[in-house]
Formats: structure tokens, sequence, C-alpha cells
């Protein structure tokens, strides 16, 4: 219904205020959807699988100001 | 079973080869008879490809210092004291430099082919809608096959050198070293993401900003001087990105299943090496897949690619029914539980059903079909601001679903088969990644052949047919993304499970599954101090993207002034020059984000030790997997909700 509403030009097309609040909500989500939210994936894997490689040195030499 | 795998992985990489060579073979100007067209096309597509390989030229130089420099650090920090007679730290470097190596080979594989692939579905668009359909999507299955083709192979080798050169060695420490492997890749997919996102991004906010907002002209337009940059961008964020980050999550699910499986498969090959199995298996069945769908005109696009997914995902559970109740014994023990074959089956198919509900739930959140992005779209109508309100509530929603998804996914495979039925369970996502890979890759062909038959000026028709092309991949990519940030999740959970039970095996007398309490005072400080690196992380590469945004649209905005011409079409932009802005910003930004991601688990385990790290660990996974999807879903829901806008 909404989206019907929408298409047939109602909201407004190119060039109007519309569009260009529309414009700006994509340009300030661009570095989310594309730059932090993707690169999050290789944070969560990226520090576990360097931690489970690192084990032997975490045993060995870790723990400097606990033990 | 050796002989297997790698059978399998050359199968896949033939495949590979097959279609590229399909795709090259192609004629670049196909079916252009206007000379002027033909050569402001072959002008255009050799542009990008240039930049294309630009870019990776420079990151390459930087990834090979850090391989040397990471692999020697590897080599000197992780020598196990107690067997003096294995140099883990030597062959788990060798395992770590191979990952590398054969990261940064798909990464450039797909590369090529989509820079190749883009021109030749702009001109087969021409044609007809079926022929463009089928190279952009052959594109995409060289990215497919091959990735997964050189993951297995690559995973195989490993195993098989690793046995010949420390023979006799414990089964769990030859799994342990295989691990490298896995952070080989993951350490190629942070340089892919995080160079690549900055990349895509300044270009793309800078051409937009000065191109669309200031000069009002139309987006791809050639007289705009970011829009080389702009068209290279889609290719290094979705395909070298996406594909990097992919082949991580299957390595390291991977490497994480066998490290756990290890003590209990130590004399059972076919168990021992299931994991690697799996997306062997996955080859022939996804070859199968591709040939399940036809698409004849334009209704069918969408459907097509959406059927390849859930074909894919359904073929698979049924084949790996087969595999697992072959592959495992009925009954086996792990860190003293007892469970079964079919338990280890319900865990795979857990890990399937989720991903693809979480890829589903993305889709719904993000397109502008449902009611989510309409509501959005609406709110522009008062203005920006409420456009972002309702953008960012958007995300924060989204992720109530997807990560309700991913904690029933967790707690079944738990239940049933304990940790390794988690790192199934993350397999078990990927069972579709060749399909989804394929349709990943394909995205970015088909958006660059719109860009290019903008830029070469060709009819309202062949533009109305790639713009099909392109929103149907819009729509799959969204799914894409679901399973991206799901098949993080569980794979870093299985990572973290890896991480503990290696812990445990080197260090018995510590206790040290016991001493993960929430209330121990080491592990609830590291819960805190993971949970704030996500957004730590998140503040600089997003200022990053500002940063690099206000260089490039410095200048492109010196370009319009200082080139006379360049508005009436007469003069050419320098479009190189813009694409050096971006990669220089690419890899200057990339080092402070990435040094905060490696750094932090290291220096909280050399200060504090393995239960701060695993607090630490637990707390960037739970706040990081909501921030990322929020993320993910925000930006998609506003880029979708100004597409409703869009005249045509």
């Amino acid at each position: 219904m909404q989206k019907k509403y929408i298409e047939k030009g109602n909201l407004g097309g190119k060039g109007t205020e519309t569009h260009k609040a529309a414009v700006v909500g994509d340009t300030v989500g661009d570095p989310f959807k594309d730059t932090s939210g993707p690169s999050l994936n290789i944070l969560v894997k990226l520090s576990a699988i360097l931690s489970l490689v690192f084990v032997p040195f975490f045993i060995q030499y870790g723990g400097l100001l606990t033990s | 079973m050796n002989i297997f795998l790698i059978a399998s992985a050359l199968f896949g990489l033939g495949i590979a080869l097959f279609y590229y060579i399909k795709i090259s073979k192609i004629p670049l100007t196909q079916g252009i008879d206007n000379s002027e067209e033909a050569e402001k096309l072959t002008k255009i597509h050799s542009a990008i490809a240039r930049g294309a390989m630009a870019f990776l030229k420079a990151e390459y130089k930087y990834m090979f210092y850090f391989m040397v420099g990471f692999g020697i650090l590897i080599a000197l920090l992780i020598d196990d004291p107690h067997t003096p007679e294995v140099n883990e730290g030597i062959y788990t470097s060798i395992s770590f430099i191979l990952g590398c190596i054969i990261s940064i080979l798909s990464g450039f594989i797909g590369m090529r082919i989509a820079t190749i692939g883009n021109a030749r579905t702009t001109t087969a668009a021409k044609k007809s809608i079926k022929d463009a359909f089928s190279v952009a999507l052959h594109s995409g299955a060289v990215m497919g096959f091959g990735l997964v083709g050189l993951a297995v192979l690559g995973l195989s080798l490993i195993y098989l050198f690793l046995e010949t050169f420390i023979p006799g060695v414990e089964k769990h420490i030859l799994m342990e070293v295989m691990a490298g492997f896995g952070l080989g890749g993951s350490s190629i997919a942070l340089f892919a993401r995080v160079g690549g996102g900055i990349f895509t991004k300044a270009a793309d906010v800078g051409a937009d900003l000065v191109g669309k907002v200031e000069q009002g002209i139309p987006e791809d337009d050639p007289r705009n001087p970011a829009v080389i940059a702009d068209n290279v961008g889609d290719n290094v964020g979705d395909v070298a990105g996406m594909g990097a980050d992919l082949f991580g999550s299957c390595a390291e699910s991977t490497c994480a299943a066998l490290v756990i499986g290890a003590v209990a498969f130590a004399t059972n090959l076919e168990a021992l090496l299931f994991p690697i199995l799996i997306s062997a298996v996955g080859i022939p069945i996804s070859l199968f897949t591709m040939f399940t769908i036809r698409v004849k005109e334009e209704k069918d696009v969408a459907p097509a690619l959406k059927k390849l997914l859930i074909i894919a995902t359904g073929l698979s559970a049924i084949v790996m029914f087969f595999v697992t109740m072959w592959a495992l014994p009925e009954k086996f023990e792990i860190s003293g539980e007892l469970y079964s074959n079919m338990d280890v089956f319900v865990c795979y198919l857990t890990g399937a059903i989720a991903g693809l509900l979480v890829g589903l739930l993305t889709e719904y959140y993000t397109s502008h079909d449902f009611k989510p992005v309409q509501e959005v779209a609406k709110a522009s109508e008062t203005g920006s601001a409420t456009n972002i309100i309702f953008g960012l509530s958007l995300g924060y929603h989204s992720a109530a679903g997807s990560i309700l998804i991913l904690a029933v996914s967790i707690f079944i495979p738990f239940t049933f088969a304990g940790m390794y039925g988690v790192a199934i369970a993350a397999i078990g996502m990927l069972s579709t990644l060749i399909v989804g890979l394929t349709i990943d890759a394909y995205g970015p062909v088909a958006d660059n052949a719109g860009g290019i038959a903008e830029m070469t000026g060709m009819g309202e028709s062949i533009r109305d047919r790639t713009d099909v092309l392109d929103s149907a991949g819009n729509t799959t990519a969204a799914i894409g993304k679901g399973f991206a940030i799901g098949s993080a999740i569980l794979t870093s959970l299985a990572l973290f499970s890896a991480f503990l039970t290696r812990a445990e095996l080197l260090d018995p007398q510590a206790k040290i599954m016991d001493s993960i309490n929430l209330l121990d005072p080491l592990v609830l400080t590291g819960l805190f101090v993971g949970a704030m690196l996500p957004f730590l992380f998140s503040a600089m590469t997003m200022k990053s993207v500002g940063k690099a945004a206000f260089d490039m649209i410095e200048e492109v905005r010196r370009q319009f002034r200082s080139i006379p011409g360049i508005m009436e079409g007469t003069a050419e932009p320098d479009y190189e020059k813009c694409v050096d802005i971006s990669t220089k910003a690419a890899l200057r930004e990339m080092i402070p984000p990435g040094i905060l991601i490696m750094g932090t688990p290291l220096l909280v385990g050399f200060l504090f030790g393995v239960p701060a790290v695993a607090g630490v660990l637990a707390g960037s996974l739970v706040s990081g997997g909501v921030l990322a999807i929020a993320s993910a879903n925000s930006g998609g829901a506003w880029d979708n909700a100004k597409k409703i806008y869009r005249e045509r």
C-alpha cells in the first residue's frame, strides 16, 4: 500500500527536499554498511584465532602482572 | 581420504578455470558496430581494471612486510616448552604464510574476473538479459569455486606437509599448528575489509557529494573524476573484501573444529578431517545447483538467485547426512562427554538453517519491498534528521531478531555436541559458501556493468537490463551479508572454544576451564574491555572514511576548477589521481585499527594471562556481533530507502 503510494510520486522525486534527506541518510550509512560494520566481522574472528594460535605464548610468558 | 580432498579441490579449481577461460574468451566489444562506442568502452573498462590492479599492487607491498614480520614473531614466540622436539613456532609460521598467500590469491582471482566480466556483461546486455545474466553469474562462479577449491587444497596440503615433516607428533599439536592457516586467512581479510572498506567509501562519498550534490551530474557520469575510483571501489569492497572475509570464516571454523576434535579422533582419519570434507563436498553440490536455474526474461533474475541459495542449502543437507554417518563414528567422546554422529548432523543442520534465516531477516530489514525500509523512506519527508532517527532505530531493532536466531543456533549445537557442535554449526552455516560467493561477486559485476553502460552512453534499454541484474544482486547481497555476519559470530565462538581447549591441554594444572567464571575479577574486567573494543574500532574506521572522503572531495573539486572543458566533456578528468588518493588513504588509515585488533589480545594475555583474554574475547564477540548487525542493516536500509525516490 505504502510502496504504491510512494511509487506514484506522491512523496517526491529527484531533486526534492525529501530526496535530499534520503541522500543524506544514504551517505551517513555508507561507512556503516561498507566499512565499520563488515570490518567488525574480522574483529570478532581475528582476535579469537590470534588468541588460539598464541596460547603457548600466554601460558609460557603471559600473566606478567597476575602470577 | 587425502587424495579425495585434493581431487575435489582440483575439481573446484578446474571449474573456476573453465568459467574464467569462457568469460575471458568473449571479445570485449562483441556486438558493438559503432567504433566510437567501442573505443569508449575499451577505455573505461581498462581504466577500471588498471585502477583495481594499482590498488592491489600497493596493498600487496604492505601485506608482504606484514607477513614476513608477523611470521617471524609467530616462529619466535609460540614454541611449547613441553614438546622441545617439535618446533611449533616455525611450522605455525609456515601455515600462517600459506594461509596468507592463498587468501591473497583468491582475492586476486576475484578481482581479475570481476574486472574482466563487468564490461562483457554490458555488451552481453545488448543481446539479451539471458546472456548478460550468465556472463555475470559465471564471473561470480570463478570466485566461488576458485576460493573454496583453494581453501580445501590449502588445508589438505598443509596437513600432508605437517604429517610428512613432523611425523609421529600428537594429532592435537598438528591441528593447533594448522590453526596458523586460519590466522593467515583472517589477517589478509583485515587488510581487505578495513582497507577495502575505506577505499570504496572514500571514493563513493567523494564522487557523490561533489558530483551529484555540488555539480548536479548523475551517478556514473564520466565527467566525474572520482567515477573510476568509485567503480574500482565496488570491486575492492564487495569482491576482495567479502571474499577474504568468507575465506577467513571457512578456514577458521574448519581449524576450530579440527582443534576441538583432534584428541577424540586422533586415530580415525575420516573423522579427524571431517571438517575439511564438508567444504570439499560442497564443490560438486554447487556445480549441480548451478545447472538447476534458468533465466529467460527480466523477472526471472531475482528468483533465480534466491533459488540457487535455497537449493544449495537443501541439497547439501541431504548429502551431508550420509557423509556425516559415513565419516564419524556412531559414538565418540570429547572432553568426557559422549556424542553420536546423528548429534553432529543436527548441529550441521542447525547452522545451515540459521544462516538462511539470518540472511532472509537481513533482507526483510534492508529491502524496499518490506515495511521497515518504507518507514525510513517516509521519514525523509520531514527531513534528514527524522530519516536518520528511523534508520538508526531500524538497525538496532534488526539486531534483536538476528541475535535471537544465532543464540538458538548456539544453544542447540552446544546441547547436542558441545563445543565441537558449535564449530560444526559454524561450518554448516557456510554450507552454501560457493553459491553465496558466486552471488556476492555477481553483484559488483552487475553494478559495474551498469556503470559502464552509463559511462559509454549506451541506450536506455541496456541500462534497464543491467539495472535488473543489479537490483537482483542487491537483494541477494543483503542475504550474503547476513551469512557473513552470522558465520563470523559462530566461527568466533568456535575459536573461543578451541582456544580454551588448547589452553587446558597445555596447562592442565591451571584448570583454565573452571577459572573462566563471571565472578572472577580478571574475567569480568576483560569482559568490559572486550565489549568496548568494537566501539573504539568502529570509531577509528568511520573517522578514517571521513578523513579519506575529505581528501577525495578536495581533489574532485580541484579538478572541476582547474581542468577546463571538464563539464562540457571535451577534456578528460584525471581518474588515476582519485584512485591513488583512495589507495593511499586506505593503506594509511588501516594501520591503527589493525594494531588495535591484533595488539589487544596479545597485550592482555601477556600482562594478565588466559582468563583475562577469555573475558576480552567474549566481550568483544557479544558487543561486536550486535554492533555489526545494527551497522550493516542501518546502512543498507538508508541506501534502499533512497532508491525508492529514484526517478525512473
